[in-house]
């Protein structure tokens, strides 16, 4: 929160041995001239970096690290966020059970060898259309073997095997829904 | 009589609703769960059989299908 004052309040100090004023504006270019480059990792680095280096203490202004002045969490805060962790993990994989069960009871003996053994299957629509779902990567339109589109699609908040599910049977049932509300990226030739 | 099973997917897995098709009450509140889920944007597929039968998309609830599954909205990424 100190820093705050030292970006805000118009105070003359240091930045990378150069004297300037603490201007919103000085500020917000050094954030842009930052934020216009590429590589967002020095974009990080350099904001927070200035950030670090430089911080207002009472009247003073101060040079160094900042640091949090906040307690270390003690063995019962710790005990509490590891099991709760823990249990997350949990019920995460035991969705993980449920999902691929459902899953696999709503595929063909084909499709379930296929998953069973590679983590993907083939769907083939009604307009003839073949589709490769995988658990790893987004649904692929083939023809023949080769890949020829990818489609961009999720569905939030499920597994995983729920969602491979629903893409099959969205693409099943209505194709056209599928390919409406997914984006398509068509793949090198 | 026969019983119908509605399929909900959630992030724990999905959650099995069960109706006896012969019993009003439990046909109603399955109806009004389907319903309510249909107004969240899911989608309902009739699924028959356990062999990969080819599912369709449905719109209304009906107490006789076998089993339906409710899947969550799809977006684009």
């Amino acid at each position: 929160m100190m820093a705050t004052a030292v970006f805000l309040g118009g105070i003359g100090g240091m930045i990378g041995g150069t004297a300037m004023a603490y201007t919103p504006a000085a500020t917000w270019v050094a954030w842009n001239q930052t934020y216009t480059t590429a590589n967002t990792i020095n974009i990080q680095g350099q904001v927070w970096g200035q950030w670090n280096q430089i911080y207002y203490q009472g009247t003073n202004v101060v040079s160094g690290a900042y640091t949090a002045n906040q307690p270390p969490p003690t063995e019962e805060e710790i005990r509490i966020a590891t099991a709760r962790a823990e249990d997350a993990r949990k019920q995460a994989a035991a969705a993980q059970v449920r999902a691929e069960a459902l899953l696999l009871e709503h595929l063909d003996p084909h499709q379930r060898e296929s998953y069973r053994k590679d983590k993907l299957f083939i769907v083939e629509t009604r307009k003839k259309n073949r589709y490769q779902l995988s658990h790893a990567r987004q649904p692929r339109k083939l023809d023949g073997t080769k890949e020829v589109v990818s489609y961009c699609i999720h569905t939030y908040g499920v597994p995983r095997e729920d969602e491979l599910l629903g893409f099959k049977l969205l693409l099943e049932a209505n194709e056209d829904e599928f390919l409406k509300t997914a984006n398509a990226t068509r793949l090198a030739a | 009589m026969s019983t119908g099973t509605m399929c909900v997917m959630t992030g724990a897995g999905d959650t099995k609703i069960l109706w006896d098709s012969s019993n009003r009450v439990e046909v109603d509140a399955a109806r009004d769960h389907f319903n309510d889920l249909v107004k969240k944007r899911y989608l309902a597929f009739k699924a028959e059989g356990r062999e990969g039968t080819r599912g369709s998309q449905i719109r209304d609830f009906d107490p006789n299908l076998e089993r339906i599954i409710m899947v969550p909205p799809s977006v684009g990424g």
